[in-house]
Order: structure tokens, then sequence, then C-alpha cells
């Protein structure tokens, strides 16, 4: 799987580097990606279906843990296979809708990336790994978003869609971290086999995550804005496979969360019940038939996000079957919009007129993938979700009555996008130009196999299966083509019925939807609320960078002393309880203090330059007796040497400069900065001593110094033997300072001279 | 500083002391493996002396006691700590790890020659190298002549 | 290791800071050198060794020699630092005829303020 993945890679790469003479080939090329892709799936497929997960292992840096962990088991191939299958339908779509261009190379590299990196969210096994191809897919889906780049709208939807599920991308990789820690492994595997506990905040902030890409209320309205991106991306992202990241990740967690928290399931419930209403009730609103079906994918992502995030093995077994369903009618679907859209140049459902009967394969296709979606028996959507609405029964009647009321709606918005796009025109009606080829035949394909699908699911029987046994354990459903007369069968047909009956009179659901949208349209929308966060970020970026960024030097160095001053105390503080005031040293000490301190203040109050060279080497000469006093000799000499040397530099660029200095005015706020300063020293200090652990390393270094240095100053073999590297590159900085100190004055001097 | 040259007994008195202090940046070389000193000790003694002869006698006293540029100094003290620490790869095994060779000299008796030396020699040069750059450069403006 | 040490660390410590926020660069250069002090104490202060110097061949507790081959290389280097703030503030001057640090006009400009 591992070289699937680069191979995708290596053809983006590729396609972008030859793409001012690859032309028409673009996509020829990008197509073997999913095609390798299919052909992995199908030589592998026997042995995972069976129940021997593929595992892929690449070591990268084993000092740090981190590796390239692959594992394929079932619920990842039904994925891979459904990337594969969708991919290579859309890539030759692609290599037909787009008329050559200089810009079309760089959409199939992105669109091939893409197919890469959403392989790797689904067979990753490793936390780390799953983030960055999740993250490459945010960039992959921002790239294809604003392929129009010269549109506004088309930029501004890109940057949407980046920051929601970029910011979730971020939440998401916090959880991770947590879990990875609360459970001391950074394999799915294993966190799912031995869920850590009290790691609560880990699963909200990866539910967050899950919940941004995959369009879920409220964060769902970067979904119809990306809809600016050209209808096979749109088909290939925002449908089949990217906006399902999040149901996969949930879909393999949730088992695990369920166990650990009480409250995943209320959530997760809430939020998909949400979703599917929220994306059910404006897809009846539409009359851009690529937004219709784009907030019809919103309803239907909530449905599998409240299947897969159940961690209930029924739920789960319908939310996979789902999502092959989904994957196949809804790409179907987008395709043939797209055909709509480059026969007419509209997708405007009020001058749409007589398409069916001009383009009659693209009828057929419509009307069989809109089937499969309002889940008319004979059609895999009807199977899927009778496999769903089989495990909703068994979860109480309130669940079921409000799924169902969310399957209303869908069939009330698919006959309104088959109306839409076959009915008559109330607006000035378009002409239609006759298509053909793979804009044509790809979409019925699409359409075709979820009509074969429907009526023998056995064929995708056993992927189903493993895919169900992989996350929960059990098969606990079934596909088949009529399910007898159970209470799931009431429920479906009973949608179905409301719901065609809700088509047959459009213009009251127009009244009500109208009446209700005149009080909706007041609160908040989600476009709205991201542009108010997105302007008060950056405004508040403004102000806070105008507040440090003043210029001046003092206020740059408090705010440094300060911020470390604040960060380094919160631990501090904790540790200072049980800690002891130390006891008064040597007698000797008291002088070479007193030395000290006096020279200090004085250095504070002087105004004569020369006099705070001397009060300088007052300390440094103090300092060195104390160091003297507590058995440094070696410190200590060294300590009055630099002391003497420092003052002949000082001498020698002081009588440059005017003999007396200003003291700049005493302020409370540089008063109060000295005095945190200290006492954060003094406190350091109290704790640093309190806090040894282990014994010092010292002890080794005495052991060692004479037989293998051949050296009784230990100080002196540390510096040149134990630690000397560190001294290496101590009088490289040395040399470097001199070097730069004959720069700086040497011509200036010179110059004044003569 | 300048005061120090318009007093002849001052002058030649501390021009007198440049000779021991030398002696004795050598002694704080050679004893600091065993006693307090070592390569900076020994370094900045003789960064003192410098600082004495450039107020005694200006420019001219400093190339008294060190006759080459600062910047011979600073890249033969790097590269005899850089040529030791690789004699360590070559005898001792790793890079700048200590070579030990037991020597029976006729006039010394049983001497230890340890590589480290080598070392604190490179640190000295580069020490001294970096007052008399210093001095030198500070100091320019006052005398003649190249740092 | 005695209060003293402790004590000296933190004043130190604190006064370099009150003089290292003023704008003259001869004053900046002596606070640094407050602070470098400080901090070299500090490290000695907390290596809670008492003993005698790191010299083998005695009898009695020997003193930790790493916090003292740490502090030594910091003197050093501190020796170097002040030598370049001392180039520049001599540079400051002849060029501009003060050491004192002005603000920075660019900053100001990008940060809004002007």
């Amino acid at each position: 799987m591992l070289s699937i993945i680069l191979l995708h890679g290596l053809l983006a790469l590729g396609i972008l580097s030859a793409r001012r003479f690859i032309g028409r080939y673009a996509f020829p090329v990008a197509v073997i990606g999913p095609l390798a892709t299919i052909g992995w799936a199908i030589w592998r497929a026997p042995g995972i279906v069976d129940g021997t997960p593929r595992v892929e292992r690449l070591e990268w840096v084993p000092g740090l843990d981190l590796s390239v962990e692959l594992l394929v088991d079932g619920y990842a191939l039904l994925f891979v296979a459904l990337v594969g299958v969708v991919g290579a339908a859309i890539f030759f779509y692609s290599a037909a809708y787009f008329r050559p261009g200089p810009r079309v190379p760089l959409f199939a590299a992105s669109m091939v990336a893409f197919a890469g990196a959403m392989l790797g969210i689904v067979t990753s096994d490793h936390l780390l790994s799953v983030f960055i191809f999740w993250e490459l897919t945010t960039i992959t889906s921002y790239l294809l978003v604003g392929y129009d780049d010269r549109s506004a709208k088309a930029r501004s939807a890109a940057l949407h869609a980046a920051m929601v599920t970029g910011a979730g991308g971020l939440a998401m990789l916090g959880g991770f971290v947590l879990l990875a820690d609360a459970g001391n492994s950074w394999l799915i595997s294993d966190l799912v086999a031995n869920p850590p506990g009290g790691a609560g905040l880990a699963w909200l902030l990866v539910l967050i995550g899950a919940a941004s890409k995959s369009a879920q209320a409220p964060l769902h309205g970067w979904l119809p804005g990306a809809m600016a991106a050209p209808t096979p991306a749109s088909a290939f992202l925002h449908s089949a496979t990217m906006v399902k990241a999040g149901v996969f990740l949930v879909g393999r967690l949730s088992p695990a969360a369920t166990a650990e928290t009480d409250w995943w399931w209320p959530v997760v419930l809430t939020i998909g019940v949400a979703t599917m209403l929220v994306g059910g009730w404006q897809a009846l609103r539409q009359t851009d038939l690529k937004l219709l079906l784009a907030y019809g994918t919103v309803s239907q992502l909530g449905f599998l996000f409240l299947l897969a995030g159940s961690g209930i093995p029924a739920l789960a077994y319908g939310a996979v079957a789902l999502v092959l369903a989904h994957g196949l009618f809804k790409s179907a679907l987008f395709l043939a919009v797209g055909a709509i859209d480059s026969a007419t140049g509209t997708r405007d459902i009020r001058r749409l007129e007589g398409v069916g009967r001009s383009l009659p394969w693209v009828f057929a296709t419509t009307v069989t993938a809109a089937a499969s979606m309002a889940a008319v028996p004979a059609t895999f959507g009807f199977v899927a979700k009778e496999a769903a609405f089989d495990g909703l029964v068994g979860e109480g009647t309130g669940l079921v009555a409000i799924v169902a009321l969310a399957s209303v709606l869908t069939v009330a918005y698919t006959g309104r996008f088959l109306l839409g796009a076959f009915g008559p025109a109330t607006d000035e009606p378009t002409g239609v130009d006759q298509i053909g080829g793979w804009k044509v035949w790809v979409p019925f394909g699409l359409a075709g196999a979820g009509l074969v699908l429907g009526l023998v699911p056995g064929l995708v029987k056993p992927l189903v299966e493993s895919a169900a046994v992989a996350i929960s354990g059990d098969a606990a459903g079934k596909l088949v083509v009529w399910p007898g007369l159970v209470p799931a069968l009431g429920w479906s047909l009973g949608s179905l019925a409301v719901g065609l009956s809700l088509v047959a009179v459009p213009r009251a659901v127009d009244a009500v939807t109208a009446a209700v949208a005149t009080v909706t349209d007041r609160g908040p929308s989600t476009e709205g609320a991201f542009r108010a966060g997105l302007t008060g970020l950056l405004g508040g970026a403004d102000r806070l960078t105008a507040t440090f960024q003043s210029g001046s030097l003092p206020t740059y160095l408090a705010t440094i002393a300060l911020a470390v001053v604040a960060a380094g105390s919160i631990p501090l503080l904790g540790e200072l309880g049980g800690v002891e005031l130390p006891s008064l040293g040597p007698a000797i000490e008291i002088p070479l203090a007193l030395v000290v301190s006096i020279s200090a203040i004085g250095l504070l109050l002087t105004r004569r330059r020369f006099a705070a060279v001397i009060l300088l080497g007052g300390v440094g000469y103090g300092i060195a007796g104390i160091y003297a006093a507590n058995g440094g000799p070696d410190l200590s000499l060294t300590q009055i040497l630099v002391e003497t040397l420092a003052i002949a530099l000082f001498a020698l660029v002081l009588r440059n400069l005017p003999a007396d200095f200003d003291r700049a005015r005493a302020s409370i706020g540089r008063i109060l900065t000295s005095v945190a300063v200290a006492g954060f020293v003094f406190v350091a200090g109290l704790v640093a001593v309190d806090s040894r652990t282990a014994p010092s390393v010292a002890e080794y270094y005495v052991e060692e110094s004479l037989p293998s240095a051949a050296g009784k100053n230990v100080v002196n073999v540390i510096l040149v033997d134990f630690r000397a590297m560190d001294t290496l590159g101590e009088i490289t900085v040395l040399a470097v300072a001199t070097l730069g100190v004959a720069a700086l004055v040497l011509p200036l001097l010179r110059r004044k001279q003569s | 500083m300048t005061v120090l040259r318009e007093s002849i007994i001052l002058r030649r008195g501390l021009r007198v002391a440049t000779a021991p202090l030398a002696v004795f940046s050598l002694y704080l070389l050679f004893a600091g493996h065993n006693r307090p000193g070592g390569g900076f000790a020994g370094g900045l003694v003789a960064g003192v002396a410098i600082a004495l002869a450039w107020a005694t006698e200006g420019e001219a006293g400093t190339r008294r006691l060190v006759a080459v540029r600062s910047t011979v100094l600073l890249g033969a003290g790097l590269a005899v700590a850089l040529v030791t620490g690789f004699a360590g790869l070559v005898w001792g095994g790793a890079f700048l790890e200590s070579a030990v060779w037991d020597l029976s000299l006729p006039l010394f008796g049983d001497v230890k020659l340890v590589s480290a030396i080598g070392f604190d020699i490179g640190v000295y040069l580069v020490v001294v190298g970096v007052a008399t750059g210093l001095i030198r450069s500070l100091g320019a403006g006052s005398g003649e002549g190249p740092a | 290791m005695s209060i003293t040490i402790l004590a000296l660390a933190s004043g130190l410590a604190g006064l370099g800071t009150y003089l290292i926020l003023q704008r003259l660069l001869t004053r900046i250069i002596i606070g640094l050198g407050l602070i470098s002090h400080g901090a070299n104490l500090l490290i000695f202060y907390a290596s809670a060794s008492t003993g005698e110097s790191p010299l083998i061949g005695g009898d009695d507790a020997l003193a930790d020699p790493l916090p003292q081959a740490l502090v030594l290389t910091a003197i050093v280097i501190t020796f170097a630092v002040t030598a370049l703030l001392l180039a520049l503030a001599l540079r400051s001057y002849l060029l501009t005829g003060t050491d004192a640090v002005e603000d920075d006009r660019e900053d100001r400009r990008i940060g809004g303020a002007e």
C-alpha cells in the first residue's frame, strides 16, 4: 500500500514538473494512480476479507518512536476501493470535462495528490501519519476549491474550507497527542484494543476534528461554499471521499470512545441529527443543482456520522453499507450535473428545460442515481438504508422517527432535484447542446453500479461485512434486496411515501420553506459567522501587534523579562512548599557580599562613566572572592583576570565617550520588573537546590579524571576532555566576536585619526 | 590609560612587570591540568600583560609581546585545538578524547603526556588572540598599524 | 551553599534588569554584566555542593566540578559579549554622537503605531 501512496505522490510531482508539455495527457497519466489502487485492492482483497489485515511498516526515526505504520483491514479496504473506483471514474470524466489549458495539469496533480493522501488517511495506523495525510487533504482541497483563482468567491470559499477543516485538524492533533500519551501508544490498533481511560478531553478534540472535516453542524458552512471547485473535484473530495474522513475516523474510534466516556454517543447523536435536518432543510431551498446536492451531502454526512459514531455494531454495519452507496450515487449525480452544466451552461433549476429529451442517457443516469439517493427499492441506496433502519429499530422508536423525518426531507429534495433538472422552466429556458463520450458514460456507469448492487448486493457483501467486523467485531446486519415485512421496511417505505407526497405539492413546500426562511435568515449564517470570526481574528492580531511592537528596546526587554518570570513562576511556586531556607555561609562571605552589593548599588546611582567601570570591577572581584571561599579556585582566578581585562576594554572605549552619562528617571514599571526578576531568581534558586533527583554526573568525572585523562584538576579536565566539544565551540565564538569587534570599530577609528 | 604613559616611573615599572606576567601565563597553561589554571586563565594573564603593554607603550608595546596579527593567533589556536581533537580520533577512539602516553625522559623521569594539553594550548592561543585583537581594535586611533 | 550567594544572585539580576531597561548602551552593557554575574552565582549556588576545590589528591569531599566548568565557560563568553557590545556602543557614538538606543521606526511602522 505504501508503494501505491508513493506512486500517487510521484504522479503528482511528475505532472507538475511536466505541466508545460503534458497537455491533454495529464488525466490519462493521473488515472494510473486510481487504477493501481483498484489493482492492489483486488489483489489483496481475498486475504483481507478473510480477516488477515495487511500490515506494512517502515522505520523512520526509531529513536523518536516515529514510523510509518500501515494497516489495511476490511474497513480500510472499503475506503481504499471507494477512492480507487470513484477516483478512476472521475479522472476519466475529467479528461473530457476540461478543455486543455495551462492550469489543467495543476488540477490533475492536486487531484492525484489528494487521492494519495486520502489513501494515507484510511490505511495509516500511526496517529501522526493520519494527521499528516489529513492536513494534506485539507491543502489539496484548498488548491482545488480555489482552482479558479481569478474568482474572489472561489478564493474566499477555499480559505473558509481550509480554515475550518485546518482548525479542526489542529484540535484533532491535540487530541491525538493526549490519546497517545494516555494510552502510551501512537497506534490506532493499540488504542482501540486497550482504550485509555481518563482521556475525555482527547476524545472531544478528536471529535471536533472529525466533525469539522465531515461538515457537521454547526461547522458545515464551508461545504456548500466549496462547490466553487470544478465539478469533478466536488464529486471526488466534497461528496465521495474527503468529507467521509471524519466519518471514517469516528467509525474507527467510536467503540473505544463509547466504552471510555458516557457523553460520546449522546453528543454524536445530537450533532448527527442536527446536521441531517439542517442539511435536508437547506437542500429544499436551493435553486442551484450543485448546491442542492451539496446540502444533500451535508444531510447524508450527518446520518453517516451518527451511525459510524455510535459504536453500536448494527449501526456501524449500516454506516459501512451507506458509505459505499452514497459514494456511488452522489458522485454519479455530481458528474451528471457537470454534464448538464456543460450542455446548457447553467445549473439553475428555474432555467433548465428539455434536458431529458435531448440527453436521454444523462436523464437515465440521473433518475437511477436519484432513486438510489431516495432509497427506492431495487437500488443499492435502498439496500444500505434498510440495513441502517434495521439497526436503528433496535435503538428505540424516537431515534428511528427522527431519521425517518430526515429521510422524508431526502426524498423531497431528490424530487426537487429531478423536477428542477428535467421539469419545465419557470424562467427563460436555455438551449441544450449535445454532449457525449466520458462525460455521459462515466456517471452512467457509476449510477448503473448502484443499480446492479441494488439487485445483487451479494457482490459487495463480503467487503461490507469484513469492514463492519473490523470496527465493531461483528457483522450485525444484512444486505438483502427485499427485507421481508419487518418494521424497518415500514419506516423506509413510509418515509418514501410521505416524501413523494411532498414532491407532489412543490408550491406548498416552497411556500413553507420561504415562510420559515424569513425567520431563520435573520439569525447568523455560518458563512457570516466565519467572516465575522476571521475579521475579529485579524483585527485582534493587528491590535496585539500594535501593542507589543512599539519599537522601544526597553519595552521589548521588559516584555521578555516579565514573560519569562510569568511562565516560569507557575511551576516554581507549586514546588515551593517544604523548601527550607539555606543557612549563612562562611564568615568571609559577609564582607565580600557587602563589597558586591555596595558596588552594584553604586552602579545604579553614578553619573560618571569611569566610576561605573571601577564599580563594575568591584562587583567582579567581590564575586571572585566568593568563588574562592566556596571551593572554586579556577573560577576565582578566571573571574579576576576577566574583570581586569574587561576594565581595560571599558577604559579603551570610554575614553572616546563623554565622561558623564545621564541617569534615567526612576519609573515604577522598571522597578517592578526588576523586583519581579530578582524574586524569580531567588525562588528558582531555592527550588533548584531542592530538586535533584539523580546523583550528579560529576561523580563520574571525578572518578575518571585521573585514570582516563591523566589530570588532577577536574574542572580543567572537563573543559579540555570530557566536554571539550563545548570548549571548541566556545573558543570559536570568542574568535568570531574578536573579528566582529575589529570589523565594527577599526574603520571608524582609523578614519577619525586621519 | 594615557596617564600611564606620562609618568616615566610607572611606565618603566609596568614594562618590567610584563615579563614575569608572560612567564606566569605559561606556567598556568601547563600547570592547569593538575592545579588551578589552564588555557583560559593562562591566556587571560597574557591578555593582562598585553593590556599593560598597550597602556605604557601603545600599539608598539603590544607588538613587542605579540609580533603577529591577532587573526594569526585565532586561526592557529583553532587549528591546534582541532588537530588534537582528531588526534584523539586516531589514538583515543573518539573525537576530542584524550590519548595518554607514558614517557621516560632522561632528565624529567617518568612523565605522562596527555593529548589534551595540545587542546589547551589551542585554547590558550585563541584567548591570547582575542585579548590582542580586542585591545588593538578598541585601542586603535591612538596608535598605528593594523590589528 | 549559603543564602548569601542566593541573595546576591537575586539582587544582581534585579539591579541588572533595572539597568538594561534604560536607553544608554553603556548602562545596558553594565546591566548585562550584572545579570551575568547573577546567573553565574545562581548556577554555582544550584549545584548545592560544598567541599574542597575539585583537585584530586586530598581526602575531603570535593565540590561539584561541573557547575564550575559551566560557570567558567560563561564568564569567558560574557567577556566576549561585553567586548562586542562595547564595540557597538563605540560605533554608535562615533556615527551618531550618542550611545543611546532610539526607538526602532520600522518596528513602529509595522506595529501600526505610526
